[in-house]
């Protein structure tokens, strides 16, 4: 998949089977990398950047471009499966415009489902039952059914909203709220009633760099995640000059679940499928590494070993 | 439970830069940890740019 030298691949998730890997296969023009580092603004038009989601099937070794069959662009994100293998949920860049698309498995059928007065639009899932989904669309949560239909705004009266995400029963969707790099968790119910804060982060920016070197991109948001029974979430926040983990219950009981020296970041929290583990990126002595927590005890155990220069970001645990 | 040495096999499928496959050894006393997989992403900086440039090489939800 690294065609050239500028071509770059990420490790994407799962399909529900867990035997095909999904791997987003990217690529810059140089000279737009370097235009945007001195404009500090994106520019990706075709031409500047491409973006395709590919299926890696480990029992066969095969790639499958699902992003380039039938093609409806350039820059082709958010790859996801939804459930019971109804197809496959996407985020292509149209016009400018990010919206919300679905396909069938074959990567054919493609199908705009961000519905009517459509802005940039991405965060992209659907309910565990598939008949809802949600994205946020100029930094506003809505939900609408699968097709597109009754698109509903939740309405929180902030300007930044990003990244809903289901609870496992498919009740709840969990987001980030406020202002630009001061946001906090939010949860929501599906019919739009229920809107509450779950916490406060501590002022912490909520994204995370991939190296230490100036980025105007801001590297990767780091979001809270349900726990695998739905029971909690997990989280970071900002604790003097730590980013810590944590965990609430759904009733409101907070744990630290890292106290770190000085310094150390984590971030990429994400349950294990059977709730037993933890596993998530943490800075320490210079270098991301990924750990994984136990969590009746928190026994912690390192499992990358990575050296200064390098990084490892974006887990995700095979079903 | 007793401490025994086990194996996590952490798959890499892919990078930023080259993609290669490697395995991760840790000591685990649970049995359950050995037989689970993880994919993540491996990032670093190449010698062809600048730091400041290699960061453009992302993905992932862009908060723009």
């Amino acid at each position: 998949m690294i065609d050239n030298e500028n071509a770059t691949t990420q490790f994407a998730g799962w399909s529900p089977d867990g035997r095909q890997a999904i791997i987003n296969r990217g690529w810059q023009d140089p000279e737009n990398a370097q235009w945007e580092e001195e404009h500090k603004t994106f520019r990706m038009e075709k031409g500047y950047w491409e973006l395709d989601s590919v299926l890696y099937d480990l029992d066969t070794g095969a790639f499958t471009n699902v992003s380039a069959v039938e093609r409806v662009s350039h820059y082709n994100g958010g790859l996801f499966f939804l459930p019971d293998n109804k197809g496959l949920g996407f985020s292509p860049l149209i016009n400018g415009s990010s919206k919300s698309f679905m396909m069938d498995l074959d990567g054919k059928n493609k199908r705009d489902v961000t519905g009517e007065d459509t802005g940039f639009a991405y965060g992209y899932s659907a309910s565990p039952d598939g008949e809802k989904i949600s994205y946020h669309e100029n930094y506003q949560i809505y939900l609408s059914n699968a097709d597109g239909t009754d698109k509903q705004h939740i309405d929180t009266g902030n300007p930044f909203n990003f990244g809903p995400r289901w609870s496992p029963d498919g009740e709840w969707l969990l987001f980030l709220s406020g202002i630009h790099h001061h946001s906090n968790p939010f949860v929501v119910r599906r019919d739009g009633s229920g809107l509450k804060k779950l916490v406060d982060l501590g002022d912490y920016q909520s994204y995370i760099s991939f190296l230490d070197v100036p980025d105007f991109h801001e590297g990767s948001s780091d979001l809270p995640v349900w726990s695998t029974d739905g029971q909690s979430v997990f989280y970071t926040a900002k604790v003097e000059e730590n980013v810590e983990l944590f965990e609430i219950s759904v009733e409101g009981e907070i744990k630290q679940l890292t106290k770190s020296a000085p310094g150390t970041l984590h971030y990429h929290p994400q349950p294990s499928p059977d709730g037993k583990y933890l596993v998530y990126g943490s800075k320490r002595e210079g270098v991301r590494q990924l750990f994984v927590m136990r969590c009746y005890d928190h026994q912690e155990y390192q499992i990358t070993q990575l050296k200064p220069g390098e990084g490892a970001m974006w887990p995700h645990w095979q079903p | 439970m007793s401490i025994q040495r086990r194996t996590i096999t952490v798959v890499i499928l892919c990078n930023l830069i080259l993609g290669f496959a490697t395995r991760a050894e840790i000591n685990a006393d649970d049995p359950d940890l050995v037989s689970q997989k993880i994919g993540y992403t491996q990032v670093r900086q190449s010698p062809r740019r600048k730091a400041e440039e290699h960061t453009h090489l992302s993905g992932d939800y862009l908060q723009r």
